[in-house]
């Protein structure tokens, strides 16, 4: 539990960096996926 | 003017003001989690909130608009509402996955486990596999109309749960924290600049919530029009 413990005290620490990517990435992600089968459906 | 889910309304102006409005936003939720000051017992770890909490309302929303728009197409038979409720659905387990993910990695340091069988993770967890099962019953049946009937009637039913999932860190106390803005009462439990970063968040997801909807269930047309042809 020590590495999460620093996660409490440290705000520069990566743990919750990489959910904030995880779910911003997710979200952007799938919408440029959306975007992306719409432009292929458009061009046939 | 189009309807959502109609044949032209795929990258039409309102989905477009819709994506820009959630991205600007979204980049200010973004700043303001990251200016928020810790919390008094979660140091730091509280900035998961600031996306934990809208990714599940969106899944909340998401699930309230399926439900609409499953009735509507019981009333009205119009493949159009079918159509938006199961883009809904896509979108839906798209955001309660992200939920159920971030609040994992939540609950690792501050309960000592990633999951645990207690009423919110559990009705979260059902609330999951019956929208899982909605795609599952529709890539079973065939014929359209009969597909159609049977994903609204899961969807409806489906929605039951959405208020019992709300409410359940309250009607039994357990490990899930309550609810920091209580819908039910209009008390908040949170600190002013907390409260304001959280909200800001959730109107951004909310949003992108519309916008993809859109695009979704325009999408979702054009792929009917097409199997026509």
């Amino acid at each position: 539990m020590n590495s999460f413990n620093a996660i409490l005290q440290d705000p520069t620490n990566p743990f919750v960096v990489w959910v904030y990517v995880g779910i911003y990435g997710s979200v952007l992600g799938y919408g440029l996926y959306l975007l992306w089968r719409m432009s292929r459906r458009k061009n046939r | 003017m189009q309807m959502v889910g109609s044949r032209k309304s795929g990258s039409d102006t309102l989905s477009t003001v819709l994506l820009g409005a959630s991205m600007a936003i979204m980049a200010i939720g973004f700043y303001l989690a990251l200016a928020a000051p810790p919390d008094q017992q979660q140091g730091w770890l509280v900035r998961i909130m600031y996306v934990h909490v809208p990714a599940a309302w969106v899944g909340y929303l998401a699930f309230f608009t399926t439900l609409l728009f499953s009735v509507l197409y019981l009333i009205k038979n119009n493949p159009r509402y079918d159509r938006i409720a199961a883009a809904s659905t896509e979108l839906g387990l798209v955001f309660l996955a992200l939920a159920i993910f971030s609040g994992a990695l939540w609950g690792r340091p501050t309960w000592g486990v990633y999951w645990t069988w207690e009423p919110r993770l559990t009705t979260t967890a059902i609330l999951f596999a019956v929208y899982v099962g909605y795609f599952v019953l529709r890539s079973a049946i065939e014929d359209p109309e009969l597909r159609a009937k049977a994903a609204a009637a899961v969807g409806i039913l489906g929605a039951i749960n959405v208020p019992i999932s709300y409410m359940s860190v309250k009607w039994w106390r357990s490990i899930h924290q309550t609810q920091s803005i209580d819908l039910t009462t209009g008390k908040v439990h949170m600190a002013p600049e907390m409260l304001v970063a959280m909200l800001v968040n959730v109107v951004a997801f909310s949003l992108l919530f519309f916008a993809y909807l859109r695009l979704r269930s325009a999408l979702a047309a054009r792929e009917a029009e097409a199997l026509n042809e």
